[in-house]
């Protein structure tokens, strides 16, 4: 699932799964599946101009569930999303990854991704900076959230690379 | 193919935009007819049949813009992405929706010669003449309005060769794949090779260790066309340091 952009505003949200479906060769009722599933049946019948961000998301990821995919990689899907979204997305993620699926996301919400995964991969300027389960990176007595951000920006501001502080921004070049 | 026609026309019929275009072509018959009528001044007769259905190939430049919507649309609300992402075949993509354009912009042409000689019977029927229905020069007319609307929606789609194989074309452009059986190559006509290229920049770059010890730029040091295929082809990029 790609950023919540490619949908045609004056288009229905059940029409664009549909539409989808369709080219896709899956059966219609796999739509309302996906619907029920990401809880956007009430507005299924609405013109997506009018959806919130969240509504957005979650058709998104209802469009990325149609075909039952084992792997789902999903690029920072808690964006615009309100806190009742986040955990109902949170709920739904770990119900797929549950189901044996294996759920990537990228995401530079740090604490939602401490309260979500099992397992994270920092990447920072190309390098793979660490690939490992959630509790290694812990701390003892910090909570997981902060040893998270505490190890993200440990490993991304590397004394190798003393050009990410450093670099001047275009404030001071002007 | 047909599930990506039925998938096209599904697209076209979810939204408002297209319906709302070749509602405007009856409209456009009906105001040009009526004003060929009015301005004319003395009573129309017969011969003029044909030049008062002639209104309807106006509308061929409604299809015209309906067509260009085709594909404009999808890359101005990104959907683009999925279509091509859920059909990899661009030109699958682009043959269904000429298809359903076309069909499409010429049913709106049938629609609007229908309005069209409602309007001009009436009008004839209005000012006390008689109108005949077997004028061969309005059929003709017609016929050609008709297939006018069709074709300008389909110039609208913008039909062009897309690449069927992107990516084998990309692999091969990266000397990945091998040579193009089914399109060869005229003998003297090399492929460009790029990634020969990529290579003589490379060992045309490789400074030799300064003073200092130090190598500047260089791939490891180590760039050889075996060696570069083979990063590309494990790690996705030419210049991956193990290190």
């Amino acid at each position: 699932m790609l950023e919540a952009t490619g949908f045609h505003p004056g288009r229905r949200g059940r029409d664009h799964l549909r539409i989808l479906a369709r080219s896709s060769g899956l059966p219609a009722r796999r739509v309302d599946e996906v619907l029920d599933r990401v809880e956007l049946s009430p507005a299924a019948g609405r013109r997506v101009g009018g959806y919130s961000m969240g509504m957005r998301q979650r058709l998104g990821l209802a469009a990325a569930l149609l075909g039952k995919p084992q792997v789902l990689i999903l690029d920072e899907p808690a964006n615009g999303l309100d806190p009742a979204g986040m955990a109902s997305l949170r709920l739904l993620l770990r119900e797929l990854a549950g189901e044996g699926r294996t759920v990537l996301i990228s995401s530079h919400v740090l604490s939602e991704i401490a309260q979500t995964v099992d397992r994270v991969v920092i990447i920072s300027a190309g390098r793979l900076r660490f690939a490992g389960p959630l509790s290694q990176l812990a701390r003892p007595g910090v909570q997981q959230a902060a040893s998270l951000e505490d190890a993200f920006l440990r490993l991304t501001t590397d004394v190798g690379q003393p050009d990410v502080t450093a670099r001047p921004t275009s404030a001071d070049t002007r | 193919m047909p599930a990506l026609i039925a998938a096209e026309f599904l697209k076209l019929r979810t939204i408002r935009s297209p319906w709302l275009m070749l509602g405007a072509a009856p409209l456009i018959v009906v105001a040009g007819i009526s004003g060929f009528v009015v301005s004319n001044g003395h009573t129309p007769h017969e011969a003029q049949q044909g030049s008062a259905l002639g209104h309807v190939g106006l509308t061929s430049v409604i299809t015209l813009m309906f067509g260009i919507l085709a594909v404009a649309s999808e890359y101005r609300h990104k959907t683009i992405t999925d279509t091509y992402l859920s059909t990899p075949r661009r030109d699958r993509v682009i043959q269904s929706k000429l298809v359903v354009y076309t069909l499409v912009g010429g049913l709106s042409g049938v629609l609007a010669s229908a309005v069209g000689l409602a309007t001009a019977a009436a009008w004839w029927a209005g000012k006390g003449a008689s109108f005949s229905w077997s004028d061969a020069r309005m059929w003709q007319t017609i016929g050609g309005s008709i297939a006018w609307n069709a074709g300008f929606a389909a110039i609208g789609v913008g039909p062009r060769r897309a690449d069927p194989q992107p990516r084998r074309r990309h692999r091969r452009r990266l000397g990945l794949a091998g040579p193009d059986r089914r399109n060869p190559q005229p003998a003297g006509r090399q492929q460009p090779r790029p990634l020969a290229a990529v290579q003589r920049r490379t060992r045309a770059r490789r400074v030799r260790p300064s003073r200092a010890g130090r190598p500047a730029v260089s791939l490891g040091g180590r760039a050889g066309p075996g060696r570069v295929r083979g990063r590309i082809r494990r790690h996705g990029r030419r210049d991956h340091d193990p290190a």
